[in-house]
């Protein structure tokens, strides 16, 4: 197949004091080019409270098999005065030429401060999700969850649920934490990110468990490890690990397949 | 794609819209535009994550990039394929989906390492749960194993394991590193579930959660933002091969002299030993440095991000 762009990527965005910086793994997205040039449009955008509050539009060449303006690659943006939470989304459509597959690679976006250690966190698509798709059908729903949800009020640590709304539509999520027959109901309005803190809700001074997070619409979600004392103060940031459609059980024939392929991906990439 | 596409009993399930409905109204009504063709048929309007496939059906009927195929002839050549590849893999029989992965153990004094497997399951499956099994080897930094652990996580339960329990601690090293070889499986039919093995480091200030991964490489690029002078990175290395792993890493591109033993180096990993490899940052460059690793057998590696004093440690997958 030909694609003329890729999918675009949700990242969260820095809180305030915290600079966000992100550089397409352009030697990845080299491999998808079909032919030797091609042109990029790629736009970046934050959204806060509904609103776009800033936005870049910047064109990157690949011309016979070289990148041409790297200016393009890196957006790097520090959130200085803007209070509440906020999210990066990054679109990448090629304007000139053709690529072979519409998910770009995967790669990190990096946080820094001047107080605390950096972290970093992986994008999400805002769709084609084949995961999505295989829950829908099986369960009817989108179902995402974490296993490792760790609070500890004796060392100030927490962690909160990020819930990013990209989408045009109000989207009604609920959180659930089985082990201690917790459950919440939220809903984040279009274009808008909005945090939970677990150490709010679960009434214990220690504890680590699964939380389940899931509803009739998609939200992108992270989960943040950061001080109780201070949201500011954050160690990590993870995506969360859907419950799988997939059976456990498969065709032995398919896992042959499956062991064959992996073993000339290995080759290919060791050589 | 197309395979995949047929094997579904709908190309969005949300609106219950066949593969062939679509396709049958972007023919009918000789649609061009793919957000009118989503529109008018209600595709993609709720969970959003069938786009892609609804787009590559549309490029396969109206892109300009081919010609346009017969679906009988797709549909004829992929069910004489698919029946062929259903049979065989009825007649082989099933086995279990094993999930495997590595765990970077670190610990000290103040720091430990746990692994988390959870079996919990949310009140909208309450009929559909299984048991699972867990498998792990815990080896030290020079690939010695020390402990083998099997465990049986029954439904509604999880198994928490203080992984550095089984390590011996050397106070006169500031960190050290072990690993752990997880295999997570079911021998019940039932759905995988979200009991991907987790695991995480306590500080005494965090506790910073992460999965648990395979997948293996020879050669790795990283290109690192720089943090506060003051953090530390650090690039967890396990040795996956059975030989004596060399190792040689190096800044690209930068301004300082690489010859500098502090920005390149060589080591040895014994065969599923680990090491830990603190990172410089490149002070010529304010926003970036750039790593190049090499090995010569194949590694698992994640990428550490520490305070100065260990009280706040992040770990994810890198390569």
């Amino acid at each position: 197949m030909k694609y003329r762009y890729f999918i675009p990527t949700i990242h969260f965005g820095p809180i305030k004091g915290t600079t966000i910086s992100q550089r397409l793994p352009l030697e990845l997205i080299e491999g998808l080019i079909i032919g030797d040039s091609a042109e990029f449009e790629i736009n970046r955008e934050i959204f806060s409270n509904g609103e776009g509050i800033l936005k870049e539009k910047k064109l990157l060449k690949y011309s016979k098999s070289k990148w041409v303006n790297l200016e393009a690659e890196n957006f790097i943006w520090t959130n200085l005065n803007n209070d509440n939470l906020c999210y990066l989304e990054t679109t990448m459509n090629v304007t000139d030429g053709a690529v072979m597959h519409h998910h770009i690679p995967g790669y990190y976006v990096f946080y820094t401060n001047k107080l605390s250690k950096s972290y970093l966190s992986c994008g999400s698509y805002k769709y084609g999700n084949p995961r999505v798709i295989l829950q829908v059908a099986e369960f009817g729903q989108w179902l995402d969850g974490y296993p490792c949800i760790n609070i500890d009020k004796d060392i100030d640590t927490t962690y909160s649920i990020i819930i990013i709304n990209p989408y045009n539509r109000v989207t009604n999520i609920e959180i659930e934490i089985p082990e201690l027959n917790i459950s919440l109901k939220i809903k984040v309005k279009p274009k808008r990110t909005e945090r939970v803190d677990f150490s709010e809700i679960i009434d214990r001074n220690e504890w680590s468990g699964q939380v389940y997070v899931y509803g009739s619409q998609r939200a992108v979600i992270y989960f943040v490890n950061h001080k109780i004392s201070s949201f500011a103060n954050i160690t990590t940031i993870e995506h969360p690990d859907p419950f799988r459609a997939e059976k456990t059980k498969l065709p032995r024939l398919q896992k042959l397949r499956s062991s064959f392929h992996t073993f000339l991906k290995s080759k290919r990439d060791d050589n | 794609m197309i395979d995949s596409l047929n094997q579904d009993k709908y190309i969005c399930y949300c609106q219950k819209v066949k593969s062939e409905d679509f396709i049958n109204y972007i023919r009918l009504n000789n649609i061009t535009d793919f957000n009118l063709a989503c529109n008018r048929t209600g595709v993609a309007s709720k969970c959003s994550a069938c786009l892609a496939n609804l787009e590559d059906i549309f490029i396969l009927e109206k892109g300009k990039y081919y010609k346009k195929p017969s679906k009988r002839k797709i549909d004829k050549k992929l069910s004489l394929m698919q029946s062929v590849i259903n049979k065989a893999d009825m007649l082989s029989g099933q086995t279990s989906f094993k999930l495997e992965g590595i765990v970077p153990i670190l610990y000290n004094s103040e720091v430990s390492t746990w692994l988390v497997v959870s079996n919990f399951y949310p009140k909208i499956l309450s009929k559909k749960k299984i048991p699972f099994h867990l498998m792990c080897d815990i080896f030290d930094s020079s690939g010695n194993k020390v402990k083998t652990i099997n465990k049986k996580i029954l439904p509604d339960s999880n198994v928490k394991i203080c992984l550095t329990d089984y390590l011996e601690l050397d106070k006169n090293k500031i960190i050290i590193s072990g690993s752990a070889s997880i295999v997570r499986y079911s021998n019940y039919m039932g759905s995988r579930g979200s009991t991907r093995p987790h695991f995480f480091y306590k500080t005494t200030g965090s506790m910073a959660t992460l999965h648990t991964q395979d997948g293996y490489l020879k050669n790795l690029f990283m290109s690192l933002a720089n943090g506060t002078k003051t953090e530390k990175k650090i690039l967890f290395i396990k040795n996956i091969g059975n030989k004596i792993n060399k190792i040689s890493w190096k800044i690209q591109g930068s301004k300082i002299n690489i010859k500098d033993s502090n920005f390149s180096d060589n080591f040895n990993i014994m065969p599923n030993g680990s090491h830990i490899l603190s990172l410089p940052q490149d002070i010529s460059d304010s926003y970036h440095t750039n790593y190049i690793i090499k090995s010569s057998e194949r590694i698992k590696t994640y990428l550490i991000v520490a305070s100065e004093s260990f009280d706040s440690i992040s770990v994810d997958h890198i390569g």
